[in-house]
């Protein structure tokens, strides 16, 4: 893969030379009345391989690793932005908020695993396939040599009928050609074909699991169009018309007792809490005024928790954002262990099977194909452990 | 959090540093009995508006980056490695690579949903920050009136 194109290109076109010479020994074998295959059917053969277009896999290996390393770039910060958050913020619902960070930090993590995994897996693929084409390549051209005493073909009835070649070095000769050809052509058919069969077996992990918060998800898509909406009109409007205390107080406090669309005091203000603010400000609201309004320390522990259920059933956006940081924490460890485990013990099998497959010759190019696998599965952990370490420090 | 600052300065504030005007953005209120309730900063309330409106920003990045990743994934063609069609539109695709590669295509378009709904999920996370730390500096500016009323 790493050789370039043009180098398979030159060792293909040595292959179909190669194929062409063999066809034509073996169209002078029957001349002298040597069975052997068609030239047509060896040619289907060497188009069996041809038909696989390792350049275009390498591209798509080429455009994961790009978003890959995109999406990574983000990643890496998201531990940051949890410190950033417990640094500047200071709350009940602050802890609410760093809780709905943690969550999305853990989905994130989860799908650039899928992501690395899905990246490594097809680059390796690319990799061995390149591997087992170049040793095919090599091994037909290999096919067109000269035959025994280094007689060319059209020569060759000749010198058996002069006896300078015996006929049976002629027949077996071309007969172990034949089946040299024919298991070449098997093995790199099964071969590309079994390393296909793994990336399809991590494609069926990968269907087989949710995505933790895809309903909230979609839920709190709709919620953000809307909340960027509500956020410019709450921003002005909140401070204008909450001109007496007393009366914010009467309406905050009616937003936590009762279901936030209940409020209706101040149209302007109710917007905000709809769209955007569902789970932050269902965050804020309940947990400040439980520690405000509930005058003791005691009660605005208490008031929180039944503050926020409340919220929650209120609002289907609300609840799709919630469920997202609660489930996420739930669900997002589930969800990545078996992942890994699945990845790192589909991943070995790929290499294993494609050394057990493909004939010696082939099996030994993708010797190499293990150790760029091998190297893939540590690095996705060190990539969560940077998180947990990360995590665990701001703890 | 309207309601609880206000409250708070009404029941007495013990502390309130740079109401929000200040340059740090920074703001800080809490009462006594709470803290002694708690014995901790249980009843502690502050707030750097600015770090957490930075940190929504972040979120808001992050979003539109992986949602560009998942459009670009979304719109790339995968599996083209089997249309052996593409290069020879007279030879037969081989039907046992062309349904390895559909699989792989539908691998590849999961993880662009599942891309796609990160970056929903960080926009969302995002604005939920950003109202938030708008809603505590309203709040903020809120109380301050309302202690000017009161004072009044």
């Amino acid at each position: 893969m790493r050789r370039g194109v043009d180098s398979l290109s030159t060792l293909r076109q040595d292959a179909h030379a190669g194929v062409a010479e063999l066809i034509e020994f073996l169209g002078a074998g029957r001349l002298m009345g040597l069975a052997g295959p068609e030239g047509a059917t060896i040619r289907t053969g060497l188009q069996m391989v041809d038909a696989f277009d390792i350049a275009a896999l390498s591209a798509d290996a080429r455009a994961l690793v790009a978003a890959h390393r995109a999406v990574s770039d983000q990643l890496h910060h998201l531990p940051e932005q949890r410190v950033r958050l417990d640094d500047g913020w200071h709350s009940a619902a602050a802890t609410r908020a760093v809780d709905a960070v943690i969550g999305h930090q853990r989905r994130a993590e989860s799908d650039l695993y899928v992501l690395h995994t899905l990246t490594d897996a097809t680059a390796a693929a690319a990799s061995g396939i390149d591997r087992l084409m170049r040793s095919f390549y090599l091994a037909v051209a290999r096919l067109g040599t000269p035959i025994a005493a280094e007689t060319p073909p059209a020569e060759l009835p000749e010198a058996v009928l002069g006896g300078r070649v015996p006929l049976g070095v002629v027949a077996e000769d071309l007969r172990s050609r034949v089946e040299l050809f024919t298991s070449c052509v098997d093995a790199t058919v099964r071969g590309i074909t079994g390393i296909l069969e793994i990336l399809n077996r991590s494609l069926d992990g990968i269907d087989a699991e949710p995505y933790p918060g895809g309903e909230g998800v979609t839920g709190s898509t709709e919620s953000a169009g809307s909340t960027e909406h509500s956020v410019p009109r709450s921003v002005p409007v909140g401070p204008a018309d909450l001109a007496a205390v007393d009366s914010v107080v009467g309406e905050t406090a009616s937003a936590v007792a009762v279901p936030v669309p209940g409020e209706e005091p101040v149209p302007g203000r109710e917007e905000p809490v709809p769209g955007g603010g569902e789970p932050g400000r269902g965050e804020d609201v309940p947990f400040q005024l439980g520690g405000a309004v509930g005058t003791h320390g005691d009660d605005a522990v208490t008031a929180p928790d039944t503050g926020v259920p409340q919220d929650v059933p209120a609002h289907p956006e609300s609840g799709g954002a919630d469920p997202g940081s609660g489930a996420l924490e739930s669900g997002g460890p589930d969800r990545e262990r078996p992942d890994p485990e699945r990845a790192e013990s589909g991943w070995p099998d790929p290499e294993r099977p494609d050394p057990e497959r493909p004939d010696p010759e082939i099996s030994g190019p993708d010797g190499p194909q293990p150790v760029s696998s091998s190297a893939t599965d540590p690095s996705p952990e060190p990539e969560r452990s940077a998180g947990d370490l990360a995590l665990a420090g701001d703890q | 959090m309207l309601v609880t600052i206000a409250g708070i300065c009404r029941r007495g504030v013990s502390r309130v540093d740079g109401a929000g005007d200040s340059d740090a953005g920074r703001i800080a209120a809490g009462t006594d009995a709470g803290r002694i309730a708690a014995g901790t900063d249980a009843g502690r309330v502050a707030m750097d508006a600015e770090q957490v409106a930075a940190v929504a920003s972040f979120y808001r990045r992050s979003s539109l980056v992986v949602n560009a990743v998942a459009d670009d994934l979304a719109a790339r063609d995968f599996g083209r490695w089997a249309r052996s069609d593409l290069v020879d539109p007279s030879a037969e695709p081989d039907p046992v690579l062309s349904s390895l590669a559909s699989a792989y295509a539908e691998m590849s378009a999961t993880l662009s949903r599942r891309l796609r709904e990160q970056s929903r999920a960080a926009a969302a996370l995002a604005d939920r920050l950003r109202l938030s730390a708008e809603t505590v500096s309203a709040g903020d500016a809120d109380a301050a009136a309302g202690v000017a009323g009161e004072t009044r």
